[in-house]
């Protein structure tokens, strides 16, 4: 009853304008245009930091977390940490997969090169 | 080894490079470049209404460079050399350039590169005049692909260097550099494959409105193609040495990453039906084989080599029937070898091609076997056979060569008869497989008696 009144009474301050109304999340976003592939996803680190992946590791240790997470996990109690089709985080982790995955994903990344104009041409003229 | 004039110039471009790119980043001065650099997408707006500020700005381009080329080649000396050794090391130059020019971009973005310059002051194929001497005009053109170096006017596409030169590609490394140099050069890889597939759709939207860009695709084909065989070519080199586990897998990861680049690059050719030149031919070959010594076992590879030698006039190779008579764990099948087979079908005869066409239709059945075999893959024999009639006669460099063909009859009915056999005991029936089926069917009763 006292619930009733309460949102009764919140409702007259709203329509009154005395009570601050929430955002909608159509203002909360916002309708400025930005890009489509905002810069913070536009690179294989950045988005393997979005997806909790570690995209660096080499072989050995990816595959010493993979003994540890089966041992962990087992696959009878944890399937959904064993489908290999999606970004399970911790399990992928071989180079192969690794590439190919950034490529189908449709997220296609901007590569960032270590290499830039001033370092080639800084080798071009060294040799 | 370098020579020590070009050597003398890529050092004064190292001194003067930031006077270049404050040349390169003149557009920021204008307001409206910002906008134009938003929409941009590699295409020249189609009627752009000139602005006044544009065209002063153009004019002072050109003047800047002009003056900036003729500073670079003050030296006196330099145009008093042997005109075919002025011609080479102008080359040599240009290819330097460009390769800077590719890996440039002005104010961390990533679509403001040399060719979105040229777009906007709308200075495709300019010439800039920097020397006189006796009557011969040095002169450089500007084109969307780089600077052409020009000597009384003559053309030719520009060059680049391939991108390998820059990675310093030796085998005594430690193991720490060495892992990182891998990494370096798969992103490397990345980019050549990103950069192939952004001009290949600005080419496809040119083409809509009746623009070719034949030669354009050729050299960014030589140049993205060059730099995959010289990657190649240093795995074989680091194969040779025991790594550990780590750096191996890393260049597994990379040689596969090679072969999906390789693959690309044969696309235009064996989707689009475009006539590859030799040149490229010849890239391709070796390439292959320096994956043939990457992965001996690969059976696949030798079949693109065979494709390629065909195309070049060469006999058939019995090695290829050994597969025949092999156990399934002696050969391997590490990409689909179809597209060099489409895409170079055009110039051998049709023997070699029903040859090729049989043996891969044998790899797919022995590699699915005892399950029966894929539709897409039955498609795709169909297909790789039938592409051979599709090719226009009237394209540039359409030569057919009349292949000779050693092998043995009892070789090619063996081949033959065990085709005969998977389609009679491996396929799956169905409608929509139906009409590929029969096409297959006369094929094999065309060649089989």
């Amino acid at each position: 009853m006292i619930l009733r009144r309460k949102a009764n009474a919140e409702i007259k301050l709203l329509r009154l304008g005395l009570l601050a109304r929430p955002n909608s999340p159509c203002e909360e976003i916002d309708d400025t245009w930005t890009h489509a592939q905002p810069e913070e996803n536009l690179s294989p680190e950045k988005a393997g930091l979005a997806l909790s992946l570690d995209s660096k590791a080499p072989q050995s240790i990816v595959k010493k977390r993979y003994r540890t997470l089966q041992l962990r996990y087992p696959a009878d109690q944890f399937m959904e940490k064993h489908i290999e089709w999606g970004p399970s985080a911790e399990l992928l982790g071989n180079p192969k997969m690794r590439l190919n995955w950034y490529w189908q994903s449709g997220l296609i990344p901007e590569v960032e090169s270590p290499m830039d104009c001033k370092t080639a041409l800084e080798k071009l003229c060294g040799c | 080894m370098q020579d020590p004039t070009l050597k003398k110039l890529l050092s004064s471009l190292n001194e003067s490079w930031n006077s270049f790119e404050n040349i390169l980043l003149l557009p920021t001065h204008l307001e409206e470049f910002q906008p134009f650099l938003n929409k941009y997408c590699g295409l020249p707006l189609a009627d752009k209404a000139r602005s006044q500020n544009c065209d002063s700005l153009s004019k002072k381009f050109i003047s800047e460079m002009s003056q900036f080329f003729s500073s670079l080649f003050n030296d006196k000396e330099f145009f008093k050399l042997h005109t075919g050794k002025i011609e080479h090391l102008l080359c040599q130059f240009e290819k330097n350039f460009n390769l800077l020019l590719y890996y440039w971009y002005g104010k961390n973005d990533r679509n403001y590169q040399f060719r979105t310059c040229i777009h906007f002051l709308n200075l495709n194929q300019i010439s800039i005049p920097i020397f006189k001497e006796n009557k011969t005009e040095f002169s450089i053109f500007l084109t969307e692909s780089g600077i052409e170096f020009s000597i009384n006017g003559s053309r030719h596409l520009p060059c680049v260097l391939p991108s390998s030169q820059v990675y310093g590609l030796e085998e005594k490394l430690s193991e720490q550099e060495l892992f990182t140099r891998i990494r370096a050069v798969q992103r490397e890889v990345c980019l050549l494959i990103d950069q192939w597939e952004y001009i290949n759709s600005i080419f496809a939207m040119e083409f809509k409105s009746g623009v070719m860009h034949f030669e354009k695709r050729i050299s960014l084909a030589t140049f993205v193609l060059e730099s995959l065989s010289d990657f190649q070519e240093w795995i074989v080199k680091l194969k040779k040495q025991a790594w550990n586990e780590d750096i191996s897998s890393e260049k597994d990861a990379l040689s596969s990453l090679l072969l999906s680049a390789v693959q690309k690059i044969l696309l235009p050719a064996s989707i689009s039906r475009i006539c590859y030149p030799v040149e490229l031919i010849i890239l391709f070959e070796r390439f292959t084989r320096a994956r043939m010594e990457y992965a001996p076992e690969d059976y696949s590879a030798k079949l693109m080599l065979q494709a390629l030698q065909s195309a070049q006039g060469m006999d058939f190779s019995e090695n290829l029937f050994k597969i025949l008579t092999q156990k399934p764990h002696e050969w391997k099948f590490s990409f689909d070898p179809s597209t060099a087979l489409k895409a170079f079908s055009w110039s051998y005869s049709q023997n070699h091609h029903m040859l090729l066409c049989a043996l891969l239709g044998v790899c797919y059945f022995k590699k699915t076997l005892p399950k029966k075999l894929d539709d897409f893959h039955l498609i795709e024999i169909a297909h790789s056979l039938q592409t051979r009639e599709t090719f226009s006669p009237q394209a540039q460099n359409h030569k057919v060569y009349q292949n000779p063909c050693s092998i043995p009859e009892n070789q090619t009915q063996m081949l033959f008869s065990t085709l005969a056999t998977h389609f009679k005991n491996d396929v799956r029936r169905s409608d929509s497989t139906k009409e590929y089926l029969d096409y297959l069917e006369q094929f094999l009763r065309g060649n089989f008696t």
